[in-house]
């Protein structure tokens, strides 16, 4: 009786413990194809279109770049040229509409898309002007409690005449390495505690491992002064490297889309996932712009 | 009017209604030994529970004329048993005592039926009843029999909370004893935190709204627990597959002055799913073990101080811990890696409160309540690699992580309530206070490894202090029989950060009685919430926290709206239809994408605020309670719906629990003395989500961007797959349905009462859904495709459990 009932146990645990994990079997859902554009447009830049399709729920994720469309590019509203497709990747066939110009700041660009088998699709994104950074500097190279935290400044000199958008990136440069999440570069008013980790000042900042992307709600119209700490053991390091500190000001269709983008990459399951930015009218994809002051510093 | 017509005619062809010729009040007081009003005195027709007196002892029945038996029983003092012939409206008042059964003869006919749903439309569980469903591992959950009621939903397979009237858990007040409970789960919300030893009875207010209770804006769950028999020491001791109880309840010292209850439970399915999960795991390839524990307390002891006053305290707690480590081993050729984790999540609640209840001139009754409620969850992860190349004894990279979150709400309350029964009318009047402290996000994180040192952060969570103060008045006047009015109003204050929101809130409800056991209600209720909890349906063993509301995140309001009718039949019958419409302002919601209370960022900013919520919808009841056969089944059909600024572009968007049909039925039947079977079958429409329709590619993040840029190679291809979705909670899952049976055997002997049970939950063995995920699967060509997989926890699931109940 006694071995019975425990076995009985045993059996009844491990049937709870069991998960059965299937295949959701949902109508099969009626998807239109529609171009997909991606485009970032950079005052360094030549610009490059890349056109896809979407694809739908089950269907292979192939890249699937469209070579025959007509792809215009507009500035201020004219016509600037029909953009040609180049092979990028022959291998995989894969590339991209480009054209040798580099966009200028502060005009309105435009592409629209034509192609017999999808509707048109079309996009507009103005370019911003460079950030004017008045001062930069640098305020600590290690502290006590860690020899590896730095600090630099750089003054920004915000336009408040209109909505602003930064990113700002930190790289050293001459190794395909970037700073890990523990050496972020974030927005900071230095703290031995580190008792504070983003300045309030900002808000709805985005931050990734390599990137930290913000507007300039809190800020906007002053001369700002914003404080960088980044973890840098290199840079105590023997070698002669150099570090680039990249402060773009960026579309509104950039910061909504990477903002979107980075919400999108940490949904974990069963949470109501993020809609990505879109602005592509008929399509899906980005068509947004930035703009950047760089700063490159000797390291030793 | 033709409506009217209708419900007539169908009262008409009642058999029962042929022998009721006419219909009288009985009403009456019942008091204790020593005159003191008995509060809760159950009275019963045909040995079932009818209805309770309240706080003054009062009672009241609508029965037609005729010979009935009548039952008056109060656990700890003797049962009255009286015979009546009405004739007349009749007013009694009964003395339980000592040893004595008074016999009173009258006239009598017709035989009133008990039920536990209330003209009025609320509903009133007996522990006797709650007992009545299968078992769940061997445990009588107090919440699975309030989610067989007609509209309330579970939110499904292991879902948290109760969800009534296409409300959310948290728009629900939980009291115990008075004492607001936070959190009313265990893990996954499987079992519930209430005992089902310790409660006497359980009380849900969804149609008429007491003006004493605010605070929440769905519905009231006012559970009151045992406070022991009065004669003798008796109790009971449980086992089940995974929890075992106790029960002990009796009188302390030998006066009768004082009683006690004690109820204790403890799950010990740690004990064998740490070994189970260990094999699981191994033959995953790696060590680790998964552990969960629970208990919980319920104490009360009760003491009569003189002949018209009774304190009662009440004690609560609930814990429950999880845990889960794992270690994994990675080994290549000239490399090794070794990755541990852990997480250990600890909730519980502590709740305690004290009541005076005092009578004055036998018709006044006060009752004041002081209560204090904690819930906090302290939330542990750590991870730690370990990376060795070219066989080197020390690790030549580790990385140490760890983070420690917690939070917290507090809540002490004092409240005065002052009722009055005169002739025609019960006053109702009174107020109270309520300070809460909340914290939410507090926590530390250590970021360790070799290149950059320990480095530690403290986070500090956002304490709010607020403070709610409110005054309540109702009147309750009968002009005549067949009339039943109530109005009242709610006055509440709520102050926190400096700003102070005000609320007036009318209630009304009208019962009318044209004939026999027929009743018509209609009811309005003007509500407000001041906290809000906020939850995700995630993996995660539990992630609700509870925030006040604030300048931005304000209170909730909202306005219910119901009207139904009921009749009661002969041979215990009875069936009503309900409608409800309910709308709800300044509701909150995560923002797309989060995750729960994220670390770094105020819990305010995560959130969308001001929404708007509107539920609307009709119920359906009938069943059986009494005779060997007994059952229910409930119906509802609803529709929820959620607008938010910020989501879903603004527009209107199916509420996550929008459930369309909803059924809940139960059958018990009585073999004989020994055997019992119980049946319940629960079926519901799938949960809405947001369903995941086709991808396309995109750039990758910036930082490919930039590194290229600055490595002087081409700008990245586009290589992140972004899945579109249909529009939020769009979709349905599969529907929700199962089916449980239970059998039950009883044998007494001499002082003993042996009891054994055997459930089988979901027998016909149908997986519901618990949860979905996105998955992709990758070719040899280097591209991905896309699914959707679900997960289901519980197939066809046996359980048993022996009890003993010494008498």
């Amino acid at each position: 009786m006694r071995s019975s009932l425990g076995l009985f146990m045993v059996i009844s645990c491990a049937v709870l413990l069991m998960s059965c994990e299937k295949e959701l079997i949902l109508k099969d859902q009626d998807v239109q194809d529609k171009l997909v554009v991606t485009c970032l447009l950079d005052n360094d830049r030549d610009v490059k279109v890349y056109l896809t399709k979407n694809m739908a729920l089950g269907e292979s994720s192939s890249l699937n770049c469209i070579p025959d469309a007509r792809v215009e590019l507009y500035e201020d509203g004219t016509l600037l040229q029909v953009m040609p497709f180049v092979i990028a990747d022959t291998g995989i066939g894969f590339g991209y509409y480009t054209i040798n110009y580099h966009p200028i700041q502060d005009r309105k660009y435009g592409v629209k898309v034509i192609h017999a088998q999808y509707d048109t699709v079309s996009a507009t994104d103005l370019l911003p002007v460079v950030p004017v950074v008045t001062m930069h500097e640098w305020v600590q190279k290690g502290d006590k409690g860690n020899r590896f935290r730095n600090k630099y400044k750089i003054r920004l000199d915000e336009d408040g005449g209109r909505a602003n958008y930064y990113r700002v990136n930190v790289f050293r440069k001459g190794v395909k390495y970037n700073l890990t999440s523990i050496k972020d570069t974030v927005f900071s008013n230095y703290d031995a505690s580190c008792g504070t980790f983003v300045t309030t000042a900002l808000k709805d900042t985005v931050r990734d491992y390599s990137f930290f992307l913000f507007g300039d709600d809190g800020i906007n119209g002053s001369s700002t002064e914003l404080n960088l700490e980044f973890e840098a053991p290199e840079l105590l390091s023997t070698k002669t490297e150099t570090l680039c500190i990249s402060l773009y000001a960026v579309s509104k269709a950039h910061y909504e889309y990477y903002r979107t983008l980075e919400q999108y990459r940490g949904t974990k399951d069963f949470i109501e996932p993020v809609k990505v930015y879109n602005n592509i009218t008929n399509g899906y994809g980005s068509f947004n712009s930035q703009c950047g002051y760089k700063i490159e510093i000797p390291i030793k | 009017m033709r409506l009217l017509r209708i419900l007539f005619l169908l009262a008409l062809v009642n058999p029962a209604m042929l022998y009721a010729q006419q219909s009288f009040t009985l009403s009456g007081k019942v008091y204790t030994g020593d005159s003191i009003v008995a509060r809760g005195a159950g009275i019963t027709v045909d040995e079932a529970a009818d209805v309770y007196t309240d706080s003054a002892g009062n009672f009241r029945l609508q029965l037609p004329g005729g010979k009935h038996d009548v039952r008056f029983a109060l656990k700890g003092y003797n049962s009255q048993a009286i015979q009546l012939v009405l004739t007349k409206d009749t007013m009694i008042d009964i003395q339980l005592s000592d040893g004595s059964i008074a016999i009173h003869t009258v006239e009598i006919f017709y035989l009133k039926p008990p039920s536990e749903h209330r003209e009025d439309g609320n509903i009133q569980l007996s522990s006797a009843s709650i007992k009545k469903l299968p078992q769940f591992f061997g445990e009588n959950d107090p919440m699975r029999a309030v989610q067989m009621q007609g509209g309330v939903q579970s939110g499904g397979e292991g879902s948290r909370g109760i969800f009534i009237r296409g409300g959310s858990p948290d728009q629900n007040l939980v009291l115990l004893d008075g004492a607001p409970v936070y959190n009313a789960a265990h893990i996954y919300g499987f079992i519930s935190v209430f005992n089902g030893d310790a409660i006497n009875k359980l009380t849900i207010y969804k149609d008429k709204y007491p003006s004493r209770f605010g605070g929440r804006l769905c519905s009231v769950l006012d559970i009151a627990t045992n406070s022991g028999n009065k004669e003798k020491i008796k109790g009971s001791v449980s086992i089940g597959l995974a929890t075992a109880r106790f029960n002990v309840n009796g009188p302390i010292g030998g006066g009768k002055l004082t009683t006690f209850d004690l109820s204790a439970r403890v799950c010990f399915a740690g004990l064998f799913s740490a070994s189970i999960t260990k094999m699981q795991f191994r033959k995953s390839g790696y060590d680790g073990a998964l552990k969960y524990y629970f208990g919980d307390v319920n104490a009360k002891v009760a003491h009569r101080i003189s002949a018209i006053t009774t304190i009662e305290a009440t004690f609560f707690t609930s814990n429950d811990y999880y845990s889960f480590n794992r270690e994994a081993r990675q080994e290549e050729t000239g490399f090794r890696q070794k990755t541990f984790s852990a997480q250990n999540i600890y909730w519980a609640n502590y709740t305690g409160s004290i009541a005076l209840m005092h009578t004055i001139n036998g018709r006044w009754g006060m009752k004041h309540h002081v209560s204090y409620s904690n819930y906090h969850i302290n939330n542990m992860d750590w991870q730690e690699i370990q990376q060795y190349y070219n066989q080197s004894a020390e690790p030549q990279y580790y990385s140490d992580n760890e983070s420690k979150r917690s939070s917290y709400i507090n809540d002490i309350s004092y409240t005065a309530d002052f009722t009055c029964n005169i002739r025609k009318q019960k006053i109702s009047v009174g107020g109270g206070v309520t300070g809460i402290l909340f914290e939410a996000g507090r926590g530390t994180f250590k970021l360790d490894n070799n290149s950059s040192g320990e480095l530690n952060y403290r986070l500090t969570g956002d304490k709010v202090n607020s403070i709610a103060a409110f005054v309540y008045a109702e009147e309750e006047y009968r002009p005549s029989r067949p009339w039943v009015l109530t109005a009242g109003l709610h006055g509440r204050t709520y102050t926190v950060q400096g700003k102070t929101f005000l609320s007036l809130l009318p209630r009304a409800h009208v019962q009318f009685n044209p004939i026999g056991g027929l009743y018509l209600r209609a009811g309005a209720a003007g509500l407000s919430q001041n906290l809000h909890m906020l939850a995700v349906n995630s993996t995660t063993i539990i992630n609700d926290y509870w925030v006040p509301a604030t300048a931005k995140a304000k209170p909730e309001t909202g306005w219910n709206m119901n009207g139904g009718i009921m009749q009661k039949l002969p041979l215990g019958f009875e069936w009503s239809m309900d409608g409800f419409y309910r709308i709800m302002s300044n509701v909150i919601e995560y923002k797309e994408g989060t995750a729960g209370v994220a670390v770094f960022k105020p819990w305010e900013s995560q959130i969308e605020t001001g929404g708007k919520g509107r539920s609307y919808g009709a119920e359906f009841y009938m069943g059986r309670t009494t005779g060997k056969l007994t059952g229910s089944a409930a119906y509802t059909l609803a529709w929820s719906n959620r607008q938010f600024p910020g989501l879903n572009s603004g527009a209107v968007y199916p509420y996550k629990y929008d459930r369309r049909h909803n059924i809940a039925t139960q059958l018990n039947y009585i073999i004989n003395k020994h055997f019992e079977l119980g049946a319940t079958w629960v079926y519901g429409s799938g949960t809405r989500f947001t369903l995941p329709v086709q991808s396309y590619h995109s750039f990758g993040t910036l930082n490919d961007i930039d590194d290229d840029l600055l490595n002087g190679r081409p700008v990245s291809i586009p290589n992140d797959l972004i899945i579109l979705f249909s529009k939020r909670n769009e979709a349905r899952l599969p529907a929700y349905h199962h089916l449980d049976v239970s059998f039950t055997y009883r044998k007494q002997v001499k002082n003993l009462m042996h009891q054994f049970n055997l459930s089988i939950y979901n027998v016909y063995n149908n997986f519901n859904v618990f949860m979905v995920y996105s998955d992709t699967k990758g070719h040899a060509d280097g591209s991905v495709t896309l699914s959707l997989k679900k997960i289901s926890l519980f197939p066809v699931l046996p359980s048993v459990s022996y009890t003993i109940n010494f008498m």
